[in-house]
């Protein structure tokens, strides 16, 4: 195809002209060779019926010669048939072989070619024509064809068709050949248009003219527009190139400057009209150093003497490639980044100091962590990475640590209050809130001086309390090791507290003091109960010794009758009794409280038997009835420590002897718990004394209380407790019930053991 | 197509060397020319021919040529001009032309052929008076079977149909079943060869009874020899397998059965052709 294409004229008018000529020429010798093939068809069978059409004439003349034997005739005839035929002889043969025959000699006009000679020749045959008259036969008259002749003929047309041919395609060729090279010839103006491109001179106006094709006219136009938009963008590229402070070289192929903008020039240090033409390699020496050929780049950073100072470019070549590929051209951008390069390097600078302090905090951290817990970074791993794995696990540290402490804080029954640098509240712990009342928000953000304005205005004012102020001094003067002293504050608002204020100045400049408070009511109570415990039970020893000493100073001083001294000697004894009376209890309140049940020999008794041993043992006071014990059933077990049980319900029965000084039964049964107490049984102990107020009720459990304020029913007012104490650590709890002047009514519920459905639907006596 | 060509060129420059050469001389050196009636036209003859020419000189040690006319006339008019020796023809039957001294040799053992008067299958005709006035197609003036036979019967009948001669007999079949002619005299053997092959079918308006095919004829001046070489290969032609093959493939061509093939004969079983001569109106002998 390369090589077709090769062959072709370069030239349009060339390429049509030579369409045109191969296009006339294959239809004028398509036309002879048709001309050809139908002359020589038609001639062959023209000669052929003439031959045919002669030979039927001729043959009744040379049949009757032939039967009278009249060869003249037959010769005559022969002869006048040949000339103008297409024959080269006619003969007649007799039977005996004789023959007469007529010639045509002379040549044809043209001679034909050997080729068509033996066409013709091959296409032709004698007309053989026997001559039989009567069934007899006398000979056989034949004609035969000069193929010369025919073949001379046509030869003869053929050179007439193809001289008429020749001049028809000369005579074609040139009448095409000006009205092509006229039209077409107006492509010779793009040529002209394009060198008045190249100078800037060109105009749409310049392609356009008259008689022009319309094609071309359209084309033209098309090309004057797109022309006349490349110019403007040209205008405006050069404009563009011309503001931006890039230097920009287009280079043709062989790298030789074809235009350069002022930055280029500037860099480069010549004016455009010396660089034109010049490669750029002689012109910009360093930055084409170490570059082999013209191969393309990008980023390339170099850097130009100058006599101000050193300018660096980054510098990109980009190839121009045609639509075939082939290099058109070259662009060579340069950009001044003298000043970048200078931040780059301070930059790398910096980056460089930044990566030291990196390791160095890497190094610090990985103390902190290997302090803490032993851990490391991987090492080889990069150091703002590891740095952030080891500041992650502080922070997950501290998160920890501050939960931690939260939870110490939150879970911790002291109040605490941080306070920083300007002793204003920065935490303030849950318990400080429920002690105070005060909420987090109230409290953080307060200086310290408004908090204890807001402690003293819930304290009671009559007792007064140093300021923080003074504890702080109180603080910083006193040694290191010298115990603390807290002051205490008794709130009345939310409810009445006893706390012990505790101050502590702080290390940090977050925390400069943490404010405390201990709730120490329980202790202050306590403290309360036993100081009022030992005056009690002073005073309680205090009346039979006092009788004691009384009696036996007037024994001493004087002499007693024996009667007299008979009746001081029974009081001294019955107030001796009642002292170890006194004196036995407390000792059996102290060692049920020290020891907590661990010395009770539990075991599974029948609740209702231990009750009868109980009362059958019990000795009611004289005229007195013993307590009745009511049946009941089923029975039920508990687990007891039988003696205690024995002493517990003994002193139950006993007060309920003594505080019905009136007389009356006194009941013992069982009951059982029903709902919330399903699973306990209760020992009752109900009698019909003086009965109890509500007050007074609230009270019996207390030690040295007694409902008797009269002082005429006897006891040491510990009995109760003790009953308290036994049945607690039993696992169970006494109940009371009374009514002043009706009675009073004691259950000791007791848990149960092995009990069953069946048993518990026949209870006689049913409680809640 | 080609080989038609090429068989055809070598036939008219065989024809051409023929009539330059001197008179034979001597059996050996000497080439005698055979001449049959061109019966299919002259490519197909000369490719029925040529193979056989071939075997039979090879077989006898004759040097034959063959010369093959235009037109049935032409083989006559050889005869009568003395330029061939041997023919394959029945042109030589009338009582005037056995005195020329042509001698039968032997024929082609064929199914027996007739001549006949058709018309295409699909044609209006159906009776030989329905041709009056109207064209018949026909080989040539000497075709005995395909026009004599057929002219003599209208004329018998007094019809009326104007004869067109069409060169040979395929030239004839050809007008016919273009349209060109209502009819043709036809031989049987050959007209059933031409439908064979050109894939045509017709009506037969008239025949004659059964005739045998063309007769092996030599010129009186052919030495006994010479005459009975050429017989003997040609009797003995199927009973060769090479000259079988020859015979089957040469057949297949023209449309005959693979079973025709040459005999022997001295002339005597051409009496049909005989006695149409005797009877036959006078311009028709």
């Amino acid at each position: 195809m390369a090589t077709r294409l090769r062959l072709l004229p370069r030239s349009l008018i060339g390429r049509v002209f030579a369409l045109y000529t191969v296009v006339l020429v294959v239809f004028v010798l398509a036309g002879l060779g048709l001309f050809y093939r139908y002359q020589f068809g038609v001639e062959l069978e023209d000669a052929q019926l003439r031959a045919d059409t002669l030979g039927s004439v001729m043959l009744p003349t040379l049949a009757d010669s032939a039967v009278i034997g009249d060869y003249d005739t037959i010769r005559r005839t022969l002869e006048r048939a040949v000339p103008h035929s297409p024959f080269s002889s006619a003969s007649f043969i007799d039977l005996k072989g004789g023959v007469v025959s007529a010639p045509h000699a002379l040549p044809p006009a043209v001679a034909p070619p050997g080729w068509l000679l033996g066409a013709v020749a091959a296409r032709l045959y004698d007309i053989n024509l026997p001559i039989t008259v009567g069934g007899h036969d006398y000979g056989v008259m034949r004609l035969s064809f000069s193929a010369e002749r025919i073949a001379g003929g046509l030869w003869e047309q053929t050179r007439i068709a193809l001289w008429l041919g020749l001049v028809s395609v000369a005579g074609g060729l040139l009448l095409i050949r000006w009205p092509l090279v006229r039209w077409l010839g107006n492509l010779d103006r793009i040529q002209a248009f394009e060198q008045a491109m190249h100078s800037g001179q060109a105009t749409p106006s310049m392609l356009l003219g008259d008689g022009l094709p319309s094609e071309f006219r359209q084309t033209f136009e098309v090309l004057g527009r797109a022309a006349e938009s490349l110019q403007k963008q040209r205008a405006q590229a050069a404009v563009t190139l011309s503001a931006i402070a890039d230097g920009v070289f287009t280079l043709d192929a062989q790298g030789v400057v074809v235009f350069a903008n002022p930055a280029a020039c500037s860099m480069a240090g010549q004016g455009l009209p010396e660089m034109l033409g010049r490669p750029v390699a002689e012109l910009l020496p360093q930055v084409f150093e170490g570059v082999a050929g013209q191969s393309a780049w990008s980023g390339r950073r170099v850097t130009l003497a100058d006599p101000r100072g050193p300018v660096v470019l980054d510098t990109t070549l980009t190839p121009i490639l045609g639509p075939d590929g082939i290099l058109a051209g070259q662009v060579l951008a340069c950009r001044d980044v003298s000043e970048k390069h200078a931040l780059d390097q301070r930059l790398r600078a910096e980056l460089r100091e930044r990566e030291a302090a990196l390791v160095t905090l890497r190094t610090v951290l990985e103390g902190l962590i290997q302090h803490g817990s032993g851990g490391k970074a991987a090492p080889g791993t990069d150091d703002l990475q590891a740095i952030t794995a080891m500041i992650s696990e502080l922070v997950n540290r501290l998160q920890e640590r501050s939960e931690q402490l939260d939870a110490i804080f939150a879970l911790s029954p002291d109040g605490f209050v941080s306070f920083d640098a300007e002793r204003r509240a920065n935490y303030v712990s849950p318990a400080f809130e429920r002690l105070t009342g005060l909420s987090a928000v109230q409290v953080l953000g307060a200086f310290d001086r408004d908090i204890e304005a807001h402690l003293r205005s819930l304290c009671a004012p009559e007792v007064p309390w140093r300021s923080l102020e003074a504890l702080r001094v109180e603080l910083r003067e006193q040694p290191a090791d010298a115990p603390v002293q807290r002051p205490r504050i008794a709130l009345l608002r939310p409810i009445k507290r006893v706390l012990e204020i505790g101050l502590r100045e702080g290390s940090t400049p977050a925390i400069s003091q943490v404010l405390s408070l201990r709730d120490v009511t329980h202790e202050t109570e306590v403290e309360q109960m036993k100081s009022e415990f030992l005056s009690t039970a002073a005073h309680e020893l205090r009346t039979p010794m006092a009788s004691i000493y009384g009696f036996t100073e007037a024994m001493i001083q004087r002499p007693l009758r024996p009667e007299q001294q008979r009746e001081v000697m029974d009081t001294i004894h019955r107030q001796t009794g009642l002292m170890i009376a006194i004196v036995n209890e407390l000792l059996d309140l102290a060692r049920i409280e020290a020891r907590r049940g661990t010395d009770f020999e539990l075991e599974t008794l029948d609740l209702f038997e231990v009750a009868g041993e109980v009362v059958r043992d019990f000795r009611p006071p004289a005229s007195r009835p013993a307590p009745r014990v009511l049946p009941v059933s089923p029975r039920c077990r508990v687990r007891v420590d039988r003696h205690k049980l024995a002493q517990a319900l003994g002193n139950v029965l006993s007060n309920a002897y003594k505080y019905s000084p009136s007389g009356g039964e006194v009941q013992v049964t069982l009951v059982f718990g029903r709902a919330a107490r399903q699973r306990q049984v209760g020992l009752q102990v109900r009698d019909q004394g003086i009965g109890m107020t509500p007050e007074q009720l609230a009270r019996v459990s207390e030690r040295f209380y007694r409902a008797d304020a009269s002082g005429s029913i006897p006891g040491t007012g510990l009995g109760m407790s003790i009953v308290k104490e036994i049945i607690e650590l039993l696992g169970g709890h006494m109940d009371l019930s009374s009514e002043p002047g009706r009675g009073t009514t004691v259950t000791l519920w007791l848990p149960r053991v092995e009990e069953t459905e069946a048993n518990l639907s026949s209870f006689m006596v049913l409680e809640d | 197509m080609l080989l038609f060509k090429l068989l055809r060129g070598v036939a008219a420059w065989s024809a051409l060397g023929a009539f330059a050469m001197a008179p034979v001389q001597a059996q050996d050196d000497t080439v005698y020319r055979f001449s049959p009636v061109n019966q299919y036209g002259i490519n197909l003859t000369a490719a029925y021919w040529n193979p056989i020419m071939a075997h039979v000189s090879e077989q006898s040690g004759v040097k034959l040529q063959l010369k093959i006319g235009r037109t049935s006339a032409d083989t006559t008019a050889y005869v009568l001009a003395q330029e061939v020796e041997f023919i394959f023809s029945n042109h030589l039957f009338s009582p005037e032309r056995e005195q020329l001294g042509w001698k039968v040799f032997g024929r082609r053992l064929t199914p027996p052929v007739r001549s006949q008067i058709i018309v295409p299958e699909d044609s209006p005709i159906t009776e030989l008076a329905q041709l009056a006035g109207k064209e018949m197609a026909a080989p040539g003036a000497e075709a005995l079977v395909a026009y004599k036979m057929p002219a003599a019967q209208l004329m018998a009948r007094g019809i009326d149909a104007r004869v067109v001669f069409g060169g040979n007999m395929d030239g004839a079949l050809a007008q016919l079943f273009s349209g060109k002619v209502a009819a043709a005299g036809v031989n049987s053997q050959l007209a059933e060869g031409y439908a064979k092959r050109e894939g045509k079918k017709y009506r037969v308006l008239w025949q004659s009874g059964p005739l045998h095919d063309l007769a092996l004829m030599s010129s009186v001046k052919v030495p006994d020899k010479v005459r009975e070489a050429v017989a003997s290969a040609f009797v003995g032609m199927h009973q060769d397998p090479k000259g079988r093959e020859v015979l089957r493939q040469a057949s297949a061509q023209v449309g005959l059965t693979t079973q025709a093939h040459f005999i022997a004969s001295d002339g005597q079983e051409y009496g049909a052709y005989r006695d149409f001569f005797r009877s036959a109106p006078a311009s028709l002998r």
